[in-house]
């Protein structure tokens, strides 16, 4: 059922059996798997059915440190920013959540197995194939093979692409379950607790027209995106002055961002040597696309502790043939038997382009905080302030090393380095993906996290928080599979608590 | 940094002679039942002949050499060492029927021994194969 906040009388209170912040994939999600089971839920989004430029106004804010599109690029409605995302999937490598002393702050609760059983049925949520992203699995239909490299330094993983739009997709299945009620232009604005208690009580949510009700549940899950989750916790004051769970100082801190670097040169030695066609799109029959990128191996990364790191390659159509090196490297690299070299007539060398993903140390100083500013809702805004350390910037260069020398080892071709300077412009390319990741992190000890393993805030003993937020390091695959199984996961969790 | 023929082949002929007492010492240790057809100072010698012969190749050959040599923070005759080692490595890798760099520079791939030159990421012998033509002259 879909109710217009706008409609709810002023000071109205809506008692529920669980409350759920926020309707993206987390929420969604959350509501999936709670879908005619014998307890209401009730979910409170901001927005309408579709996108509105007043409510998207709620998301502006100021941004310090690097680019300032990060806050604008999400979207309030039913559905979230799954409304215009790319739909990329893939899940994080077990390496991601191994504590790495290299890493400062890394180590996840549990591993990469535990959450398997939850990536498999985030599949089906989102409308993907099977739960495999290895290369001997996706054969691609014209038989286009991955490229030779070793794997021990650099494999070849895919990504299944489908951009499920989970607000039109999931509309009717809200619409029918018996014990769902979402209410729309209902923006949270405040969670209530009381200074004598480990409990939020209720949350007051408010729309654009002035009036305001509250919902009052045993349970709270805040769903609303990385920017949104830590805000309304240092928003939510009446239990302690800092902002709920945020004892610590840590609400808002360690935000990551996958840092994307586009257009980094690398040269093979003839056009018709090599044969990108895996690792460009391409469509499978039950859903979208399956595309190859290249990973990382496990082993390097220890070896070199290196930060998650992946690759596409493409050419550009646009780009002349040009010969930027010596001839005689050109001929050491085509001469390789694997690669068909039947093309080359020795000046004629292309030019091919890299676009890399990387992961981000965690950093308490990139963090969201809180403006003197507010919104029509009275709230103060959200203010991100994100860094790339030099490890970052290195960790970028050394993954791209490691890169060009599986390309070298395999006489692919010769990869250009982008220059070694903190200063140089392609560090000043550096941009995010809209991926907010780590303000609410998940850590057992509550001095480095908001949440523990079961994505419980410390310190509260009803409110749980969903999404990317809680990542403690975040590998370099795009965060929406992983959110969303661990929507299921905590919804396993509520259920077994609702018993 | 420029090298006269003397010199040059002086190189050569040092790199042919560790290649003949790593030969005399055990090669077939890694498994070579051949003995090679070509030697070192031959194999570079005609490497080199055929990069100097064809202008494009020599002068893109030297513009990365040149880069290599500015870059090179060690002595003079640090840096011949290096190249006859290189050399050398380019014949030590090298089976009757193959190409010596793409052995070579397969093998320094394989193993990260790699350099950056002009921003290109090379494998040493490359680079230092460069940075010899760029002295022969
Ligand atoms: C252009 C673009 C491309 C992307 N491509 C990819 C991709 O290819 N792969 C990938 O994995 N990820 C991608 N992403 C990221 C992906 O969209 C997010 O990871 C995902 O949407 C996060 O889901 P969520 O439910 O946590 O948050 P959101 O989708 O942001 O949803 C949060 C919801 O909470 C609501 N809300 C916020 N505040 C309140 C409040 N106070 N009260 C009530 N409701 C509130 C919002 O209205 C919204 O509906 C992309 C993002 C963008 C912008």
């Amino acid at each position: 059922m879909f109710i217009d906040g706008r409609s709810v009388p002023e000071g109205h209170l809506v008692d529920t059996d669980i409350c759920i912040i926020g309707t993206g994939p987390a929420g969604i999600t959350l509501g999936l798997e709670f879908a005619d089971l014998p307890f209401n839920v009730c979910l409170l989004e901001s927005g309408d059915f579709e996108p509105r430029p007043e409510i998207s106004e709620l998301n502006k804010g100021p941004t310090t440190g690097r680019h300032g599109e990060a806050l604008d690029c999400r979207e309030r409605c039913f559905g979230g920013t799954s409304n215009h995302w790319t739909g990329w999937c893939r899940p994080l490598d077990a390496i991601d959540f191994d504590q790495r002393s290299w890493v400062p702050h890394s180590g996840w609760p549990f591993a990469k197995d535990h959450l398997e059983p939850y990536y498999s049925r985030a599949h089906e949520v989102l409308g993907i194939g099977p739960p495999r992203f290895d290369a001997e699995f996706w054969k691609h239909p014209e038989g286009a093979q991955p490229l030779p490299l070793s794997p021990d330094l650099v494999r070849t993983e895919v990504y299944q692409i489908e951009a499920r739009r989970f607000g039109p997709v999931y509309r009717q299945r809200f619409e029918r379950a018996s014990n769902l009620s979402v209410y729309l232009h209902s923006s949270v604005v405040e969670l209530h607790g009381r200074p004598d208690s480990t409990r939020v009580f209720d949350v007051t949510a408010k729309t654009l027209e002035g009036n305001s009700f509250r919902v009052r549940a045993p349970f709270f899950i805040l769903a609303a995106g990385g920017i949104e989750n830590p805000r309304l916790l240092l928003v939510s004051r009446s239990r302690t002055n800092v902002g709920l769970g945020n004892e610590h100082d840590i609400v808002g801190r360690c935000f990551m961002e996958h840092p994307h670097v586009n257009d980094i040169g690398f040269w093979v030695a003839a056009q018709s040597s090599i044969d990108l066609s895996y690792y460009r799109p391409w469509d499978e029959q039950e859903f979208r696309a399956v595309m190859g990128m290249l990973v990382l191996g496990r082993e390097v990364a220890i070896r070199e502790r290196r930060l998650g790191f992946s690759a596409t390659l493409y050419s550009r159509p646009d780009e002349g043939v040009r010969n930027p090196l010596s001839p005689s490297v050109q001929r050491s690299a085509a001469d390789v038997e694997d690669l068909d070299t039947s093309g080359l007539d020795g000046s004629d060398v292309r030019e091919y382009r890299c676009y890399c993903r990387t992961e981000q140390t965690p950093n308490l100083n990139s963090r969201i905080l809180l403006t003197d500013d507010r919104d029509a809702l009275g709230l103060p805004r959200a203010r991100l302030h994100w860094e790339l350390t030099e490890q970052d910037v290195l960790n970028i260069r050394e993954g791209l090393r490691i890169l060009g020398r599986a390309l070298g080892e395999a006489g692919v071709g010769r990869l250009r380095m982008p220059a070694d300077d903190l200063d140089a412009g392609w560090v000043g390319d550096i941009a995010g993906g809209c991926h907010h990741m780590g303000t609410t992190r998940m850590s057992m000890d509550p001095a480095w996290g908001v949440v523990d393993a079961n994505c419980k805030v410390h310190g509260v003993g009803n409110l749980y928080v969903a999404g990317s937020s809680v990542f403690p390091t975040c590998g370099s695959a795009n965060p929406t599979l992983t959110i969303v199984a661990l929507a299921v996961r905590l919804a396993d969790h509520i259920k077994e608590r609702m018993r | 940094m420029t090298l006269s023929r003397r010199e040059l082949a002086r190189l050569l002929g040092r790199s042919a002679a560790v290649w003949a007492a790593w030969w005399a010492h055990g090669c077939t240790s890694i498994g070579w039942r051949d003995a090679p057809s070509v030697s070192a100072q031959q194999a570079v010698d005609e490497r080199l002949d055929r990069t100097l012969a064809d202008p494009a190749t020599r002068e893109s050959s030297k513009a990365l050499g040149r880069a290599y040599l500015e870059s090179y923070g060690g002595s003079r005759d640090e840096l011949r060492r290096e190249i006859a080692w290189a050399m050398d490595r380019v014949a030590t890798r090298t089976k009757p029927s193959d190409d010596l760099f793409r052995r070579a520079v397969h093998a320094d791939f394989a193993e990260g021994e790699m350099v950056e030159t002009s921003g290109w990421l090379l494998s040493h012998t490359e680079a230092r194969f460069s940075a010899l033509v760029a002295l022969a002259e």
